[in-house]
């Protein structure tokens, strides 16, 4: 009990920057908690427990958008991600915030999952390098890397919709 | 244009802090000077801000969740789970308990034991499989080795019986009818009695090596050995001519030979 209420938002913040999905991300905390509880005698002591328990709730995350995720978003609005940005690419400046998080999120969803994560991670969870490397047990060098790769990927994937060359 | 290319590399770095002093210094210089480059830099920055600005969305959504309660629901939703899945572990309990993997090389040692023995029981009870030695016996002997001995002897045995029996005939039939008489005084009558008991014995042998021939053959002689026991000492001629007949009618010399040919080759 004490130990949900000592580390509940830091998962929840995890889980819900996977999904943007309050229920989801509720569900998934639920369900860490309860895979922690169940390997609790596989921690050993000398690791970082934060760490230990958000690797847990990252994995977890990592299953559940294999499973239920992957073309979700775009049934849930009718349109893909190239409809919304020619769209918007048109009808230059008439586009809101809320609009450009939606795309936003949407080409984050079309990275590779080590980029979707470590994206994640670093911008919605706002984790430094260093926490990311030891979740993901990877090097520091790979983190920034593929934090670079997921940038470019972004950048040519929402050339469109920012209105210059890719 | 080159230089843009590596300032345009290093713009994601440059944006997440991540890029040293010096490094970090160039891109900055550079940028207040190609707007090219400028104009990367902020498409960069929107995407990154844009990014970070999820994060303030998602406190707002923590705003409205009850944090005190869901320690309570986690809890609960532990303990139903653990509930739905103690009956099965429950069940997998005895059985775990009895075969630990600690006590397998037990079980193995006691399979390999019962196994072993069984099959050496078997190979010791097997009807002939090797002959109870005699009491104070050193050899051993197969039921094999033992069954051909014992009917080489039976040839043996039949053989001589057979030889003397000839010869008893032959001493008999071939005498004159004044001197048989005195030959024979006692003699035959003995002769043939010892020859009965033997066929006694012989019987039992021919019997168990099924040598069905030979027997036939043995009991004529035994028939005539027996008349040959009853006569008394005076024969008279009509007796002896009577013996004769018999030997003639029942060609038991030439029997006995063919038979002694026979059974020295093994054909019986």
């Amino acid at each position: 009990m004490t130990l949900t209420r000592m580390y509940q938002k830091k998962v929840f913040v995890l889980t819900y920057s996977f999904f943007r999905n309050k229920e989801d991300a509720l569900d998934l905390v639920q369900e860490t908690f309860l895979r922690l509880y169940q390997k609790i005698h596989m921690f050993e002591k000398d690791r970082n427990f934060e760490g230990w328990m958000l690797q847990i709730a990252k994995n977890l995350c990592i299953d559940y958008y294999r499973k239920n995720y992957g073309k979700r978003r775009e049934l849930e609005s009718g349109k893909t991600v190239e409809e919304l940005n020619v769209a918007d690419a048109r009808e230059e400046g008439a586009h809101s915030a809320s609009d450009f998080r939606e795309i936003l999120t949407r080409c984050v969803d079309k990275l590779a999952e080590r980029q979707r994560t470590i994206f994640i991670m670093r911008h919605y969870n706002q984790m430094k390098n260093e926490e990311i490397a030891q979740i993901l047990n990877i090097s520091l060098g790979t983190v920034k890397s593929l934090h670079f790769k997921a940038i470019q990927n972004l950048r040519v994937l929402m050339s469109p919709y920012l209105g210059c060359e890719g | 244009m080159s230089d843009c290319r590596s300032i345009q590399n290093d713009l994601a770095a440059y944006l997440s802090g991540d890029l040293s002093g010096d490094s970090a210094l160039s891109v900055k210089e550079h940028l207040a000077m190609c707007p090219k480059c400028k104009n990367e830099f902020e498409n960069i920055q929107k995407i990154l801000d844009g990014a970070d600005s999820l994060h303030d969305d998602i406190r707002k959504v923590m705003a409205t969740i009850d944090w005190d309660a869901l320690p309570g629901r986690i809890t609960r939703a532990v303990f139903e789970k653990e509930e739905s899945v103690r009956p099965e572990a429950k069940a997998r309990t005895f059985w775990q308990a009895v075969f630990q993997p600690r006590w397998r090389p037990v079980y193995a040692g006691v399979a390999a034991g019962l196994v072993l023995g069984v099959f050496l029981t078997l190979f010791f009870l097997k009807p002939g499989a090797l002959r109870t030695p005699a009491a104070g016996s050193k050899y051993y002997a197969s039921n094999e080795f033992i069954d051909r001995v014992e009917y080489q002897m039976a040839k043996r045995e039949t053989l001589d019986y057979l030889e003397r029996s000839e010869y008893l005939i032959l001493d008999f039939i071939q005498s004159p009818p004044g001197k048989a008489q005195l030959l024979q005084k006692d003699q035959p009558a003995q002769k043939a009695k010892d020859l009965l008991s033997k066929k006694r014995y012989i019987n039992q042998q021919l019997d168990r090596f099924q040598m069905a021939k030979a027997k036939e053959i043995c009991n004529q002689i035994e028939f005539l050995f027996l008349e040959l026991s009853q006569i008394s000492d005076e024969l008279t001629a009509d007796e002896i001519e009577k013996i004769q007949k018999l030997v003639d009618q029942k060609q038991l010399l030439l029997k006995i030979k063919l038979l002694k040919k026979e059974i020295e080759k093994s054909e019986v």
